[in-house]
């Protein structure tokens, strides 16, 4: 099992470190193609928001496994001013021009789970995870509940 | 049955042969496909769509009626998605599009978005 | 190095050799403004192959160089979105337009003299 691996982002050089780091976990957890370029590119858009608004924090990118499962958690944190309108952030309005700019609708839209926690005090924290089952009878099942 | 790994699988592969063989038309022939449900619909949209990107076209052919109307609910933008009716059709309709330079190019010119 | 740009008659060639911070994405667009105003190039074609990442940001960066160059009289194509990275910009729904792409470097070229062409029969 390995480790998680933490990226500091302060300069946009940081940007391509933080997008190599989450497409070589992607790989090495075995996630076929095209997830590991989804997941990079959602990390470049958080990561790159935390540069552009705030000038400093981090990323940390933790892997899991369980029994029937695999994936990674991607947590984008600063102690920036916070997004004052959260709702604005993260509405999807199908037009890729929403979102205020910040690509996290589209980030979400590459992601399994996102969660966004701002506010003035604690900065911003974004959470977004991707995974996948092990085995395709799993998959297939999960789709149909999904559906249902 | 189309299913969602299935559909992955196709995506990779056609984008991957327009890359190797320099494909500029390509056309996926969906005969005996009955139904596919949204989510596989949707992916085949966005293969289409990705296609695109990489400076290729893409033709549905042998849509049944139920998928059709399936992509119809989907609202999905038919302007930008070429259907025929048959394989042969599709395969003529390619040929066409290919042989583009020699004709009239108005329809050739690289756009991204309809 | 990540950037190689070269000339072929009207053309600017510009090949990206790596994955490009934003600082060398912001440097590409001033650096090909800078060549098509003083060539007077009638076309850009930029080859992204190399671009295992295609953000917001490189999609609008992309599409202020193709304005820009397009204010001054060139058109701008560009090749090799890995399929990946198509995928992932279809499902991001980032809005490209007005971009414009080929295959490769060869139906670019073929798109361009199409295209100026059109423009020399358009307006003299």
């Amino acid at each position: 099992m390995e480790d998680e691996v933490r990226v500091a982002i302060t300069t946009d050089a940081d940007l391509v470190t933080a997008r190599a780091e989450g497409r070589a976990m992607a790989e090495r957890l075995g996630f076929p193609r095209p997830d590991p370029t989804l997941i990079a590119t959602a990390i470049s858009e958080v990561a790159r928001n935390i540069v552009v608004h705030v000038g400093r924090g981090e990323i940390v990118l933790k892997p899991f496994e369980d029994a029937g499962r695999y994936g990674v958690v991607v947590i984008a944190r600063d102690d920036g001013p916070g997004i004052r309108d959260v709702e604005a952030a993260v509405r999807d309005d199908y037009s890729g021009k929403g979102g205020l700019g910040l690509g996290l609708p589209g980030a979400r839209r590459l992601m399994d789970d996102f969660e966004i926690d701002s506010s003035a005090d604690s900065g911003t924290t974004v959470t977004m995870t991707k995974w996948r089952f092990r085995d395709e009878l799993a998959s297939l099942r999960e789709e149909r509940r999904r559906r249902a | 049955m189309l299913d969602s790994a299935r559909a992955r699988q196709l995506t990779e592969q056609l984008l991957g042969a327009i890359r190797e063989k320099r494909a500029t038309v390509v056309v996926i022939d969906i005969t005996g496909v009955a139904t596919i449900d949204r989510t596989v619909a949707n992916h085949l949209v966005q293969t289409v769509e990705a296609s695109r990107l990489m400076g290729a076209r893409t033709i549905l052919t042998g849509l049944s009626s139920e998928i059709a109307q399936t992509l119809v609910d989907l609202d999905v933008d038919l302007g930008m998605m070429e259907t025929v009716g048959d394989l042969q059709g599709g395969i003529e309709e390619a040929e066409r599009l290919a042989g583009y330079r020699a004709a009239d190019a108005s329809d050739a010119d690289g756009d991204v978005a309809t | 190095m990540s950037v190689a740009i070269l000339r072929q008659g009207e053309y600017v060639i510009a090949s990206i050799l790596s994955d490009l911070s934003d600082t060398e994405v912001l440097e590409l667009r001033h650096e090909l403004a800078e060549m098509v105003g003083r060539h007077r190039s009638r076309g850009i074609v930029i080859d992204v192959a190399a671009l295992d990442v295609i953000d917001s940001f490189v999609a609008r960066a992309l599409r202020s160089i193709v304005l820009t160059a397009r204010l001054r009289g060139a058109d701008t194509v560009i090749v090799g979105i890995q399929p990946d990275v198509a995928i992932a910009m279809v499902q991001f729904r980032l809005n490209l337009e007005p971009l414009r792409v080929a295959l490769d470097l060869d139906e670019a070229i073929a798109l361009l003299d199409r295209l100026t062409q059109g423009d020399a029969v358009d307006g003299g």
